[in-house]
């Protein structure tokens, strides 16, 4: 069987002066199209740079072995220029700095021009349309009067809203959203999570969410993994995963979580053996 | 503003004098000053020497350090007469022209290059950034004065020989500002989020990050036109650069030294143009540099914002 995107133990060492790091120990999992995987972690444990060699994004001295299969084509050790139709039109990603995610110089218009034009290949007006409509889409206000805007007027949310628009108008089989909340206040995220859930649903993406917030994983997706010094120790569908934890990390993972608690009595700090060093 | 008047419809003057640039502009009598002089230097450098080129090399003994402020030897003298009774007024014309002309090709030659280099080596990385930056160290070392004479004394003293001479030796200060912004620019995270959209290095490199470098290298261009006048004028006064009876600012602030005591405007004058020469062509691109940058516009120039049409 060959799932939309198939990854094989996958290992990720950065070589530094002081030893070889080994961020990413021998990964495997797999998504179908249109189904929703949560990865979650603590920070450290190697999900954003596992999100970011999906894309073959991981640079010198990162060094990605194993084998990323999406749609047939290998992403490990492909060239730019085989990389270059899987990344955005394939798999797009949402990063989790939104404040700096759009070049200061350019027009909100004009990022969203730029790859409407180049990358789907539309006309000037067709792409003109697609955008306001990308803009009303992920909810901007008044998308028209706001199209010649730039960066530095746009709040994080909003910026956020962009960088998600110019994730979905390429129209990817998988969105990777890597921690796309984390730089904006609770308020607003809730919003930008109910925008990821309700694009997938109408564009029937494939979605990775990467987050360090259970509450949110729960939310959001169908099935998790849950990573641990750069190992996934417990995957299965999410409601399984967060009744019965299997593995002793999700367990105490579950325990240190607010949510699960009637009062702080209940809330168990993460063991010392399990707190990683970054 | 709508989309509407954004359009092409609009003739392109007209685009002009709507645009809040404009208006910005129109609120900086700085900004206006700048450019007005700039406008007129050159305005005079390109249409002064067809008119005055053969009076202005006229030598007239009678008239040595003539003083200026009097119209009794007509209106050439009335910024005085140099060492061998030339008009001043009229040699800051002709010479106008040379440092113009030196500035701008030095100048633009440098800053092209240095900035074609510096973001490439930034960019990219590696051995060749080591090797061009090595490169780059040595010129640096050398003095480049000492380079310029050495070679202008082997090859003859013109003023191209001059251009190609001081824009080589200009090239690591555009290099290593370029390159240094570029290694800044490379790690921001829109750049990433273009690599995760599928853009090539190269898209990258000539639409992300090259439009973020340009208004420093802009500004340290319009810093080196004073720098570069002024190294032509100290290669003239070793008399390895220009020859008469070419004439540049330079050369007439050189030729005044010696009499400074006694006829101070010969010097003067030539060095009041450089000056302000200089000094317009930094405030009207720090200017610009703030103009450019939509961010920091606002700041700099805090006027309400006109109600958007719907």
């Amino acid at each position: 069987m060959s799932a939309l995107l198939d990854v094989e133990d996958v290992r990720i060492d950065f070589t530094t002066r002081r030893g070889v790091v080994h961020a990413v120990r021998g990964v495997s999992f797999s998504i179908d199209q249109g189904e929703s995987v949560a990865m979650v972690g603590a920070s450290g444990s190697g999900k954003t740079v596992l999100g970011r060699s999906l894309l073959g994004l991981v640079e010198e001295p990162g060094e990605v072995s194993g084998s990323i299969i999406f749609n047939g084509q290998q992403v490990v050790g492909s060239s730019e220029s085989h990389l270059q139709p899987i990344r955005g039109l394939g798999m797009a990603m949402v990063f989790q700095d939104a404040l700096d995610g759009l070049n200061p110089v350019y027009s909100i218009g004009s990022h969203l021009m730029e790859i409407l034009t180049i990358r789907m290949k539309k006309s000037r007006s067709e792409a003109r349309h697609e955008a306001l409509r990308l803009m009303e889409e992920v909810g901007i206000p008044n998308a028209k009067s706001r199209f010649h805007d730039y960066p530095h007027q746009f709040s994080g949310g909003m910026r956020q809203r962009i960088c998600i628009a110019l994730a979905i108008g390429l129209r990817p089989k998988i969105l990777i959203a890597d921690e796309p909340t984390t730089a904006l206040d609770v308020t607003v995220q809730a919003g930008i999570l109910d925008l990821i859930r309700r694009l997938q649903d109408d564009y029937g993406m494939g979605l990775i969410f990467i987050t360090h917030d259970l509450a949110v994983a729960q939310q959001i997706s169908e099935r998790v993994l849950v990573m641990y010094n750069g190992e996934i120790v417990e995957q299965g569908e999410t409601r399984e995963v967060f009744q019965h934890p299997k593995h002793r990390y999700t367990r105490a993972l579950l325990a240190s979580h607010p949510a699960h608690a009637t009062s702080w009595r209940d809330l168990q700090p993460m063991p010392e053996s399990f707190v990683l060093e970054a | 503003m709508t989309i509407a008047t954004r359009s092409s419809q609009i003739p392109p003057l007209k685009r002009i004098f709507n645009s809040p640039k404009w208006e910005m502009f129109l609120g900086s009598p700085l900004a206006i000053a700048s450019f007005v002089w700039l406008l007129f230097v050159t305005f005079v450098a390109v249409i002064g020497p067809i008119f005055v080129s053969e009076q202005a090399n006229h030598q007239d003994l009678l008239l040595r350090f003539y003083p200026p402020f009097t119209l009794d030897e007509g209106v050439s003298y009335v910024l005085g007469g140099d060492s061998l009774g030339r008009p001043i007024l009229l040699q800051l014309i002709v010479g106008a022209r040379t440092s113009l002309i030196i500035a701008a090709f030095v100048v633009g030659m440098s800053a092209l290059l240095g900035y074609a280099i510096g973001l490439y080596s930034g960019y990219f990385g590696g051995w060749i950034d080591n090797i061009l930056l090595r490169l780059a160290d040595i010129l640096h070392t050398v003095p480049s004065m000492l380079l310029a004479l050495v070679v202008l004394f082997v090859l003859d003293p013109s003023i191209t020989n001059l251009i190609v001479v001081l824009g080589i030796t200009r090239i690591p200060v555009y290099l290593r500002t370029a390159r240094a912004q570029t290694l800044e620019v490379r790690e921001r995270v829109f750049i990433e989020v273009a690599r995760a959209a599928g853009a090539s290095h190269w898209r990258i490199m000539t639409r992300d990050v090259a439009p973020m470098v340009f208004p420093t290298i802009r500004t340290l261009a319009m810093l080196e036109v004073a720098t570069v006048i002024l190294q032509a004028a100290s290669l003239t006064f070793l008399g390895i650069g220009l020859q008469r009876p070419d004439v540049d600012w330079g050369m007439m602030v050189a030729d005044g030294r010696e009499y400074l005591r006694s006829a101070w405007f010969v010097t003067v004058f030539p060095g009041i143009i450089i000056v302000l020469t200089a000094l317009a062509a930094n405030l009207f691109s720090n200017w610009l540099r703030a103009v450019e940058d939509p961010a920091q516009s606002i700041h700099f120039f805090s006027k309400p914002r006109r109600q958007k049409a719907e």
